[in-house]
This record gives C-alpha cells, structure tokens and sequence, in this order.
C-alpha cells in the first residue's frame, strides 16, 4: 500500500469498515510511514473539531435580529396563516 | 416561563401573540442554523422566514412528543436545502486543490505534519471554532452540504442522499472527499512549522 491507498482507505478504517486483509496492509502501512501517521492523526482531529466547531453556537445567535423577527410576522400576515 | 408547549396550544386556540413569543425564542439558533448551508445572511434569513411559514402551517404535526427547538431545526435544514436546490445552477466548484496530492509512485508530495498545540484545546477558543466553522465555510457546496448533513447533524447516508438528490455512493465518496480538503484547509491553520 502506498499513501494515494491509503488515504482512500482511511474513512472506510476509520469506521472499522475494511475487510481484514485491507485493514492489515493499513496498519503496515502507518507502521512504515511517518508522515501518514500524521495524517491519521490529524485526520481524527478534524473530525472532532468540526463537532465542536458548531457546539456552541447557540450562544453566539441567542437573539434573532429584530428585522428577521419583524418579517417572519409580516410573511405570516400576508400568507393569511393568522386565521 | 412558558413552555412552548403552552405557546402551541395558545396559538391552536387563536392568540397570534403566541406566534411572536415563539419566533423571538427561536428565530436566533434557527439562523444560525441556516447560515451554516447559506453563504450569504441574507438567504439565511430568508430560509428562517420560509421555515417559520412550514412550520405553522403543519402545526398539526407538532406532538408533545418532540421539542419545538428539535423540530424547528429540521425545519430549517430543509428549507435551507430548498434554497440551495433553487438557486444550485451554478457550475460546480472544483475540489482537486484541497486534496491531498501524490507523487507518481503515490506517496505524499506534501509530507504531513503535526499541528501545534493541540488543536482540540484551541478549540475552546472561540477564534478557532470560528477558523473550523470558516474552513468549512470554503467547502465546495455540495461537499459542505453532505458534511453537513453525515458529521454535524448525523444524518445517516441514505437520509443524506435523499435530501441532496445524490445516490447514497456518491454521499460516500463526497463525504470522504470533503472532510479530506477540509483536512488540508485546516492543516494550513495549525500545522506546525517545519523546523
């Protein structure tokens, strides 16, 4: 296995998903290659970080702006939703 | 305060200022919802508008069951997915720069290295969840949406592909692809430098 196989490889091994001689030409792989080492390893790291990225951002849009408040009840009058 | 159950039940009994009270509770996360699968502000708000509308419509479908932020939410990806679909006649943007290159015998033209720092205690800085939230933002759309969908709402592969119109093997192979250059985006932010 080379790196282009392996990083076609990686999401399927992430997700425990490779047939077992795949898996263990992967993992030779790594133990060969330093720099893939890396980029498994960063590779899990953007998974998490992209989970994170977004946890928190209710915080950071608690309150609608008032315009948007004001033309979702406009919209609503004038779909006659009001009845 | 009241819950939103109560507000439902006002406004099924007739009292518009239930509308008013619910959309002030939710219209700030349900845009920044939108915002994640629109580029610009404007079209966020205007699939919060369009959701809004949905959703009192079918009011019916609401049950106690569910929470209204929940259901609300889904609203939203929705109507933001009906945007994307409206407007989606632009030609594709291409990926290849983001993704990892090879040399002829496929090994990495560009040796990867570690990131500084611990990206992940970074991340408790809102900067950096604001350069992850931005990377993804660069995302080609169609491989934004499907990360969107698969690894942040954790929709599965076949919902994926029935919400974009992809087969489920394309939602595979688009969903690799992007958290791939997504990969590459954020490497440019937190690789450490070569010494």
């Amino acid at each position: 296995m080379n790196c282009r196989e392996f990083v076609e490889f990686l999401m399927a091994y992430v997700n425990s998903e490779l047939p077992a001689g795949e898996a263990a030409a992967f993992r030779q792989h790594i133990s060969d290659c330093p720099p893939c080492i890396h980029y498994l390893d960063t590779y899990k790291q953007t998974l998490e970080l992209e989970k994170l990225a977004y946890a928190d951002e209710q915080e950071l849009l608690e309150e609608a702006p008032d315009n948007l408040v004001q033309a979702i009840l406009k919209a609503r009058g004038e779909s006659g939703a009001d009845g | 305060m009241t819950t939103d159950g109560q507000l439902v039940q006002r406004l099924r009994d007739g009292e518009n200022a239930a509308y008013e009270q619910l959309v002030r509770r939710h219209a700030g996360r349900m845009l920044a919802v939108a915002a994640r699968f629109l580029n610009s502000m404007d079209d966020a708000q205007d699939a919060v508008q369009d959701a809004f509308l949905n959703a009192f419509r079918s009011l019916d479908e609401f049950r106690s069951g569910s929470t209204m932020a929940t259901w609300l939410h889904r609203i939203t990806v929705n109507a933001a997915l009906m945007k994307l679909r409206a407007r989606r006649r632009r030609p594709e943007e291409s990926i290849e720069d983001i993704l990892p290159q090879f040399d002829d015998m496929g090994m990495s033209a560009r040796s990867p290295r570690e990131w500084e720092g611990e990206a992940l205690q970074l991340l408790q800085r809102r900067e950096t969840r604001a350069i992850v939230r931005r990377s993804i933002g660069k995302l080609p759309l169609t491989y934004r949406v499907v990360l969107l969908l698969r690894d942040i709402e954790e929709r599965d592969t076949e919902e994926t592909a029935r919400l974009t119109g992809l087969t489920p093997g394309t939602v595979k192979v688009r969903l690799h692809r992007a958290r791939l250059a997504l990969r590459t985006l954020l490497a440019d932010q937190f690789e450490v430098e070569k010494r």
